[in-house]
């Protein structure tokens, strides 16, 4: 995961992620890193990144889901209406669901798959992971206690102190959120890698099953 | 000069007179036991090793920040290789 943050993520997000990870690098890496960054953060955040890190502060210090922040900021996914589609057509069929039919539903819905470019599908395919992956730690009672009520930054270095271990419900959370961060930065840098690393280690349900085929086939015709 | 013009001069920032700097300084505190150094001990001691990032502080340019990123991300990609290496080798 590390790499392909290397490779697209922000440098706040390699920082955090390679802080995390510390247990696993040798020192002088590790002291290197964090100079560089220092650097980094001191000169050269552009004022795009300034703002967004203040924001993030903000919304720390006043308790408001990020999520929020994303649906104000960006332009509104059409992956949940997609769902919904996908979810009545699954409803009103009695036999297995074809991709044909769900491609007419959704023309018939207002939504031509056929406007879309290839890195809008590229964007959709990371949104609907990173939709799974709430929808994996919310369906979890454990997880998603966890999540309401722990403080992220504790329980990772809890669980990286401890050397990592996927069986350890801390870990397990920990290792959902990075995915999900790494399918967010798919989502905004437009790359398939992100999606397709993430894609096997993603527990869809039926109906997100459908969308990531449907999603996959239309990439594959551009 | 104007900002923009000073922006674009030639890069200031030596990264491998840093990297062997950070190198010392972390076998220096090792030998004292130190495992952990936080980011101000390492820029003091690179500050009385005659390398004072402080002077530099804003005076950098674009070509240091892209040294820099290109820097944090070649470093990234390279521990994490090393660790899966490392990883596979102990069969975990």
């Amino acid at each position: 995961m590390l790499k392909l943050f290397a490779k697209y993520g922000r440098i706040a997000d390699i920082h955090n992620l390679f802080s995390n990870l510390k247990f696993f690098f040798n020192l002088t890496d590790v002291n290197y890193m964090n100079t560089l960054c220092e650097i980094y953060f001191t000169n050269f955040l552009s004022e795009e990144e300034m703002v967004k890190a203040k924001v993030s502060d903000l919304l720390c210090e006043t308790q408001i889901e990020e999520e929020t922040l994303e649906e104000d900021f960006e332009e509104e996914s059409p992956v949940n209406s997609f769902l919904k589609v996908i979810e009545e057509t699954i409803k009103h069929s009695s036999e297995d669901v074809s991709l044909e039919l769900i491609k007419e539903n959704i023309k018939a819905n207002g939504l031509n798959p056929e406007n879309y470019t290839k890195e809008e599908l590229i964007c959709f395919l990371n949104d609907t992971a990173c939709t799974i992956i709430e929808r994996m730690i919310h369906d979890d009672k454990e997880l998603s206690d966890l999540y309401n009520s722990t403080d992220l930054e504790t329980i990772s270095e809890d669980c990286f102190f401890r050397k990592f271990n996927s069986n350890n419900i801390n870990c397990k959370l920990i290792y959902l959120v990075t995915l999900y961060m790494l399918c967010s930065t798919g989502y905004l840098n437009k790359t398939l890698d992100t999606y397709l690393f993430a894609r096997s280690k993603i527990n869809p349900n039926k109906t997100e099953a459908l969308l990531l085929s449907f999603l996959e086939d239309e990439l594959s015709r551009r | 000069m104007s900002k923009i013009e000073q922006n674009n001069q030639n890069p200031k920032l030596n990264l491998e007179k840093l990297k062997k700097l950070v190198d010392d300084i972390t076998k220096s505190a090792l030998a004292e036991g130190k495992e952990i150094l936080y980011v101000s001990e390492i820029l003091k001691a690179l500050g009385k090793c005659g390398f004072n990032l402080d002077e530099m502080m804003y005076k950098l340019t674009n070509g240091d920040r892209q040294n820099v990123e290109n820097e944090i991300r070649n470093l990234a990609l390279s521990c994490a290789n090393q660790a899966l290496e490392s990883l596979n080798r102990t069969d975990i």
